[in-house]
């Protein structure tokens, strides 16, 4: 669906910019887009939204070249981008205006963001006067006008209370389902690994690390999970490089330790240790984006 | 509803409820022209005609035809009297004039004493002095023009026309040098004033939209920059015509009724209004200037406050251009708000007509499109920056 490749722009300040960026999202997938502040995201968003224009490299939606305004990109900006000073459905009614719809069409866009988004009793106060998230629901009801195939959003949940971020999530994933592509940008990556389905980790301006979500998280078999009776010794479980999970659970690192499922359990038994259950580890994906910037030098 | 409708319903609605804009477009221009006509009622308003009182002692009594020639003259009027009054300034008469007993023997030639005396209160201004002096002498001179005629056998009419040449000076009021009164100079001054006020909130608008990343928004719904700055235009374009339409109403109904004169609307209104869209055009251009060039609300806010305050002051605005020395009135024509006083003035004082207006208009118009080419440039530039 969505194509860039060997994306590269360049802000005066050499720190903000892209440098040869490639990426696909497929049609009704989500992309979560991860990386710290000053990685290239934002700039990377208003290249894929046109409001930027690429000094090389291509990205097309639907193999036709992206522009500024394109119908089917709609973009959930990190700002309250909207009127503090006019009433929620003003806002709306605004936004659906300059879409140069038949009235119609505006007044059933503007309802349908406005139900999406449970907006309702909350239509005719000025936005200026909403709470945190509920500014963010009109930030997103005002994307929705779009009837977008494509849904861009920067950083939606900054400042967030969790309702409100469990709200939006659940919208996302509902849109989704009705065949939105989306593409996410975040800090937050526990939103991120809940939502996407495949994850692009940039830095410094670069893609790092991009794939599906399930084979980022279990790309190595790296870690053990094991119930025991007793507990080893201390420094039986230093050897092992085990430490106790809060739900009870010992956890085994084999990765980079020169260790084997066999090794572990092997020792564990002659210590005396009871092997009572077993599972393998899977990766978190804080783990992953960590060892990624990390890897690269950055953090 | 089409995207230029829509935004213009947007920023009509975003305009009504800035009250803090509302108050320095429409109330600080209504106060500011209430106090100064008021203030300078006295220094711009017509002076009341001359007439400097003064005793007459005929102690001739043989010409009649001087003393009627005196008393036609237009600032002096004489009160008859037979003795020299004691002093000079107590009751109002500033000066006394004594037709001498010699008089008919001067006039002969057959005394070298004065046929006439002329004597000045102390505190007479020398400018009045000599404004008696020259108006006895110039009764004296018809009436010893008349008496030569006489004694040729001409008549009185023949001395009027071949003699005196009656209608040979005429004074020709210039229309072009009248001086407004204190409403006629405060009403347009400080409703240009104004008018170029609307820079802070029409700036405002396009930084806040810019910092918010509305601007950018927008910009992906596909509207174009045309339309998001076109449609800030029409409302603010608007609301300078109430402004005109407020304060002229200001001027020509309540000011009187505070005891100011009134603002005569008896004058062409179409030139008017030409001339209040042309100023309208001029102040929009600068705030669209300003718009572009200021990164954030209080550098728009400053940038526009100094500008305006600034182009007041050296055009003719807050002082008269007209009582400034010559230097600051060469200086006064390159404020653009200088331009727009003359049209209004040119309206509104000497009744001009449209090729009067002509001028300023094209001024106007003319750096409104300077400053039009300059946004654009900027905000083109902005755009492709990010």
């Amino acid at each position: 669906m969505l194509c860039a490749k060997g994306l590269t722009f360049s802000y005066r300040q050499p720190q903000q910019q892209v440098v040869d960026v490639s990426l696909q999202v497929a049609e009704g997938e989500i992309l979560g887009l991860l990386g710290p502040n000053g990685a290239g995201k934002t700039t990377l968003v208003s290249l894929m939204t046109g409001q930027l224009t690429p000094s090389s490299g291509s990205i097309t939606l639907h193999k036709e070249k992206v522009y500024l305004g394109h119908p089917d990109i709609a973009l959930v900006p990190q700002e309250f981008a909207f009127y503090p000073r006019l009433s929620v459905a003003e806002n709306l009614a605004y936004f659906a205006g300059v879409l140069n719809l038949p009235r119609k069409i505006q007044q059933l866009r503007s309802e349908h963001a406005i139900a999406r988004c449970a907006l309702a009793e909350f239509k005719s106060r000025r936005a200026g006067q909403l709470s945190g998230g509920l500014k963010r629901r009109l930030n997103f009801a005002i994307a929705l006008l779009q009837a977008p195939k494509l849904l861009i959003l920067d950083e939606p949940t900054a400042n967030v209370d969790p309702h409100s971020r469990a709200f939006l999530l659940d919208t996302l994933r509902q849109l989704n389902a009705e065949g939105t592509a989306v593409i996410y940008t975040s800090h937050l990556l526990s939103e991120v690994e809940s939502l996407a389905d495949t994850v692009a980790v940039m830095d410094q301006g670069r893609i790092l690390l991009q794939g599906p979500m399930s084979d980022l998280l279990n790309e190595q078999q790296h870690s053990i999970y094991v119930k025991l009776t007793p507990d080893p010794t201390a420094s039986l479980a230093l050897e092992l490089n085990g430490i106790k999970q809060t739900d009870g659970w010992w956890q085994f690192y084999l990765a980079g330790h020169g260790k084997t499922l066999a090794t572990v359990l092997t020792r564990l038994e002659s210590a005396g240790v009871v092997i009572e259950q077993i599972r393998y580890g899977q990766r978190r994906l804080e783990e992953v984006y960590l060892s990624c910037i990390s890897g690269a030098g950055e953090l | 509803m089409g995207a230029l409708t829509a935004s213009v319903r947007k920023e009509t609605l975003l305009l009504v409820r800035d009250w803090h804009a509302l108050l320095v477009l429409f109330l600080m221009p209504g106060l500011f022209i209430t106090i100064m006509s008021l203030a300078l009622q006295e220094q711009l308003g017509d002076q009341p005609a001359l007439q400097l009182s003064g005793w007459l002692i005929d102690n001739s009594n043989s010409h009649p035809e001087f003393v009627t020639e005196l008393n036609r003259q237009e600032y002096l009027s004489f009160t008859p009297t037979q003795d020299q009054p004691l002093a000079l300034s107590g009751n109002k008469k500033l000066f006394s004039l004594t037709l001498n007993n010699n008089f008919t023997a001067a006039l002969e030639g057959t005394s070298s004493a004065p046929g006439v005396t002329l004597r000045f209160a102390p505190e007479l201004p020398q400018r009045d002095r000599l404004l008696i002096n020259a108006a006895v002498q110039d009764a004296f001179a018809r009436f010893n023009t008349h008496e030569i005629a006489l004694s040729l056998g001409y008549d009185r009419s023949y001395a009027e026309q071949q003699l005196l040449h009656k209608g040979f000076i005429k004074t020709d009021h210039n229309k072009q040098q009248s001086r407004p009164n204190a409403v006629q100079q405060s009403v347009p001054a400080w409703l240009i004033f104004a008018m170029f006020f609307i820079a802070i909130p029409l700036s405002t608008t396009v930084i806040q939209e810019r910092q918010q990343r509305t601007l950018a928004r927008l910009r992906t719904f596909g509207v174009a920059t045309s339309i998001i700055y076109g449609a800030k235009l029409i409302p603010y374009f608007l609301v300078n015509l109430l402004q005109l339409i407020l304060m002229l109403a200001l001027g020509a109904l309540l000011l009187p009724r505070l005891g100011a004169e009134g603002l005569s609307l008896q004058v062409n209104l179409l030139a008017l209004l030409a001339i209040g869209s042309a100023t309208s055009i001029m102040a929009l251009a600068m705030a669209s200037l300003i718009a572009a060039l200021a990164r954030t609300l209080e550098q728009a806010t400053a940038i526009s406050g100094a500008i305006n305050i600034l182009l007041a002051a050296i055009g003719g605005i807050m002082i008269p251009a007209f009582v400034m020395p010559q230097t600051m009135q060469s200086l006064a024509k390159l404020s653009p708000m200088n331009w727009a006083l003359e049209g209004f003035l040119a309206v509104l004082v000497r009744q001009g007509s449209w090729a009067e207006i002509a001028q300023p208009c094209a001024l106007l118009l003319g750096g409104a499109a300077i400053a039009w080419l300059i946004s654009i440039a900027l905000i083109s530039r902005g755009k492709h920056d990010g």
